[in-house]
């Protein structure tokens, strides 16, 4: 890491994305106790993470490759995770049965990828945490069951105000459920915004100008490609005030088009010479 | 259910066992199997074990304590280590454990638990079942059960916490297991290593192993060190021909040197806090590095460095530049080539070091300055050794240091060596004469002549403070120097007629209180039947005998023919030999019989004197000197006709020749 800086709100699901080495699985390390940061401080509820248990209590994780014991079923697993969280719930436990039906006898390592993410999912989830850390919690999920696990952990936002720290680089997916996106590269955090702002303060704008004339040099433009007569602009302001400065040049068409999360993150780290910046979408 | 406190989690502890079981199950099961025997064995009667004393039971048992417990110990202790701690050698699985709402200190306490409890089950399940056998058997001794159990526990804890500091040392399971050997072997191997190339520069130094840090092997130190011994007394009894013998009653049975397993638990102690201090500030990123903490990365690199550079270098310059089989002591190793091996040596162990702490073979180019020092390291290692700056080459002790001398001479001819023990005065100031007389000449080139020979000496030091130090020299010489005043052969011929050597080299067996019972004079040539012959002594013929040989070992008569011209010595010597019979009371054995063999030579005018006096050796039944036996041998034996025999042959011992 290198001097980041990020707040995640409480009761929000808050995306953490950014290119592959830029640092999400060690913040992640360091958000959940595993790793003790060199410099700064890492809080929760303001107060400091790090050999903290009773916070730890509060705060389960899912990470990208979950751990389990090499001979334990679910129900080993269980009993284990029962053990330290004081919040564990049987009742969810067995209630969530239901939602996952992976026989609990059966020996995790057995198990399909997928099947040992609902079981991740499955006892996370009965430890009721008030902090749910997930690292690519999906991958691995058929479509239906991601749709199931995302509904499950958003009833949770709702309902007992989870705070949900995930990243992922399913950024579509992200967009539909998260609230705030942080944007991590080189171990920095480059941007972290609610989705709302971000997608406020970038725009798409589909113009055509007039007898089919080029980009007026003046306009701001982070990116831009042409196809046929259509330019599409890529610019960092709202849209509102794309329109009003392309409406100077009387174009024959101007129609602001919100970006995808996907769009935005490579357009923001294309910024910051990320090697896609070229790449046309 | 959570656990309430901080430093233990039962959840965890139960996990740990119920996952290891085979490790803890199968050591229990394989160690059940003597005890059961030992059951079996008194139910079906087939040992009769009851009429074995308790103390010899509590001794047996006190024996597995001090040689196979630190020996079991020390390789269960790493794999129960490495079942308890190789969570931190996986990032995946140290992501779960240090992301558990469970402190480290309770992570440490609850996981250091486990891996004891997995140490002691075994003992516990085998010591149950010896308790029932001691039981069934009637030698169950309470108090030295309890010193028994204290001592598994004290080695289990000690070499289980050794195992641990290991463990946090390195984040790699192999690591942990190499490093754990290394580490209880390493200080025992270097010095044993570095006085294997100090034997091969320094003139006489036949070891140079001190055993000094030995207590840093603590293995080797415990089975040398600690043993079991028994406290006994002898008791009369009357034998089955009604003669009184004595015999040996075991009174009580002791762990000598018991305190140092207390010593290293106590260490185990110090090591658990060591081992606390590591894993409080172990990262876990170092999952999988072969050393994980940060400033032990150096002192690994050149450690592996010089460990290579000794063991490495001595091999290389065996292989190279010596005969593999050849005598490697006195001072026949080439400093310059043994610095050269060293040096390569050094600089791949330094390279190795560096691929395993890399994790790449890409090392060569980026450390060269690290393997330079290496090198230098190496060469300066080797250089400190050659120059013997300790003065162990020119080392004689002084005659206040010594508590005994163990000397052994051969002069590497068909001649009877002279092996004795020496701790007076006059005879240590001899010796020590001879030492510095072989020093002082050491370096004098020697011009071989036609009557070249050679001797060797070997010298034990048993000096005051407890060392051990030996000494092997091996001497050229011409005959003619043992008669020139002050060469190191002249001293060396006089020392060998010493009479406290030549007592301890007749009587080898110097127990107090023996009687003479009896003897045989052997190898007599009958004169009248061409036949050896032996002659039983009667008690009091064999304390004339023994009378008369003391008095010529005071003379100095023994060991006179030793350096004499090899032909003159057959002249000299007979063959002909005195066997003495000695009862005493040995401390182990109770009553216990003892020999003394003494070969004679003309010199020995008093035993002589009294084998003719006491009639032994006569007109009949003569002494031969050992050219005559030659003589009489190539003549072969299936001629017994006297008439084969030269009659003007030298072969008899008789009066005339005594007095000439």
């Amino acid at each position: 890491m290198d001097g980041a800086n990020l707040t995640v709100p409480t009761g929000s699901v808050y995306g953490l994305v950014g290119p592959n080495g830029a640092g999400k699985s060690t913040l992640i390390r360091c958000l959940t106790g595993i790793y003790r940061q060199d410099a700064g401080e890492i809080t929760v509820d303001e107060q400091p993470v790090w050999e903290n248990a009773p916070l730890k209590g509060r705060i389960a994780a899912i990470p990208d490759d979950w751990y389990y014991f090499s001979q334990a079923t679910i129900r080993d697993m269980c009993r284990f995770y029962r053990g330290f969280y004081p919040s564990f719930s049987m009742e969810r436990f067995e209630k969530l049965k239901e939602v996952f039906e992976i026989d609990e006898k059966r020996v995790l390592r057995r198990l399909s990828k997928g099947m040992q993410k609902q079981a991740a999912f499955w006892l996370t989830l009965s430890c009721m945490p008030d902090y749910l850390v997930l690292d690519e919690p999906v991958d691995g999920l058929d479509p239906v069951m991601r749709r199931q696990v995302w509904s499950l952990v958003l009833g949770d936002v709702a309902q007992r105000g989870t705070t949900v720290l995930v990243s992922s680089h399913n950024l579509r997916e992200l967009e539909d459920v998260c609230d705030h996106v942080g944007i991590l590269d080189r171990g920095n955090v480059l941007l972290e915004r609610s989705l709302a702002q971000l997608q406020d303060n970038m725009v798409k704008l589909q113009v055509v100008f007039q007898d089919g004339g080029e980009v007026p040099q003046e306009l701001p433009v982070l990116h831009a490609s042409k196809v046929g007569r259509i330019h599409t602009l890529i610019m960092r302001m709202s849209a509102e005030e794309a329109q009003t400065r392309v409406a100077a040049y009387n174009p024959l068409l101007a129609d602001a088009i919100p970006l995808t999360l996907e769009e935005i993150f490579i357009y923001e780290l294309g910024g910051a010479d990320y090697a896609v910046k070229d790449i046309v979408l | 259910m959570q656990s309430k406190t901080l430093y233990f989690n039962k959840t965890l502890f139960r996990k740990n066992l119920m996952r290891f079981w085979p490790l803890w199950g199968g050591a229990s099961l394989a160690g059940s199997l003597a005890p059961l025997a030992m059951i079996m064995g008194i139910l079906h009667n087939y040992k009769n074990l009851s009429e074995i004393a308790v103390p010899e039971m509590t001794c047996m048992f006190y024996e597995v304590l001090a040689k196979g417990v630190p020996i079991l110990s020390l390789i269960y202790a790493v794999l129960c280590a490495l079942a308890v701690w190789h969570y931190l050698y996986s990032a995946r699985s140290v992501s779960l454990y240090h992301s558990l709402p469970f402190p480290r200190q309770g992570l440490f306490l609850t996981n250091f638990l486990s891996g004891m409890a997995m140490m002691l089950i075994p003992y516990v399940v085998v010591g149950i079942l010896t308790v029932v056998a001691s039981l069934l058997g009637g030698f169950l001794d309470p108090p030295g059960l309890l010193i028994i159990a204290l001592g598994v526990i004290g080695l289990s804890f000690f070499y289980f916490t050794s195992a641990t500091v290991v463990a946090f040392i390195t984040g790699n399971s192999f690591a942990l297991a190499g490093l754990y050997f290394i580490f209880h072997f390493l200080a025992s191997a270097l010095e044993y290593l570095l006085s294997m190339i100090m034997t091969g520069f320094y003139y006489g130094v036949e070891m140079a192993y001190s055993g000094l840090i030995e207590w840093l092997s603590p293995t080797i130190y415990l089975v040398r060190n600690v043993y079991a011994d028994t406290q006994t007394h002898l008791e009369p009894f009357q034998a089955s021909n009604g003669e009184m013998c004595n015999t040996l009653v075991v009174d009580s049975a002791y762990l000598a040197n018991g305190h140092m397993i207390a010593i290293y638990a106590l260490v185990g102690v110090a090591l658990a806090a060591a081992a606390w201090l590591l894993y409080k500030n172990r990262r876990s990123e170092s999952a999988g590095d072969v050393i994980a903490v940060g400033w032990m990365k150096p002192v690994f690199r050149y450690g592996v460095s010089v460990c290579a550079a000794l063991s490495g270098g001595l091999l290389l310059y065996i292989l190279l530049f010596q005969d593999f089989f050849e005598d490697m002591s006195g001072e026949n190793f080439s400093a310059p080539l043994m610095a050269l091996c060293m040096a390569v040596a050094g600089v791949l162990g330094f390279y190795i070091a560096s691929m395993l702490l890399a994790k790449s073979f890409r090392v060569f180019r980026s450390n060269w300055k690290g393997a330079a020092i290496a090198a230098a390291t190496a060469v300066i290692l080797c250089g400190v050794a050659a120059v013997d700056p300790m003065g162990m080459e020119r080392w004689v002790p002084e005659m206040d240091e010594i508590l005994s001398v163990s000397v052994h001479q051969n002069r590497l001819l068909s001649v009877p060596s002279c092996s004795g023990n020496i701790e007076g005065p006059e005879a240590l100031q001899k010796l020590l004469d001879v030492h510095q007389a072989i020093l002082a000449e050491h370096g004098t080139p020697y011009q071989e002549r036609g009557d070249t020979e050679y001797t060797s000496l070997n010298l034990f030091y048993n000096l005051k403070d407890g060392r051990t130090i030996q000494r092997m020299y091996t001497l050229a010489y011409s005959l003619s120097d043992t008669q020139v005043e002050g060469t190191a052969i002249q001293k060396l011929a006089a020392l060998v007629t010493d009479p406290e050597l030549q007592r301890t080299n007749i009587f080898v067996n110097g127990e107090e209180n023996k009687n003479l019972t009896g003897g045989n004079v052997h190898s007599l040539y009958n004169l009248e039947t061409n036949e050896y012959e032996s002659i039983s002594l009667t008690v009091e013929e064999a304390q004339t005998l023994e009378s008369a040989i003391m008095r010529d070992i005071e003379a100095g008569h023994f060991g006179k023919s030793i350096y004499l011209p090899y032909d003159e010595y057959l002249d000299t010597a007979y063959n002909g030999e005195i066997e003495l019979y000695y009862v005493y009371d040995s401390e182990v054995w109770g009553r216990d019989t003892s020999f003394a063999y003494v070969s004679i030579s003309k010199y020995c005018t008093e035993t002589l004197q009294a084998l003719q006096d006491l009639g032994i050796v006569n007109e009949t039944l003569v002494l031969e000197t050992l050219k005559m036996e030659q003589v009489h041998q190539d003549a072969g034996f299936e001629d017994t006709s006297p008439y084969s025999y030269p009659e003007s042959a030298d072969y008899y011992y008789d009066g005339t020749e005594i007095m000439a």
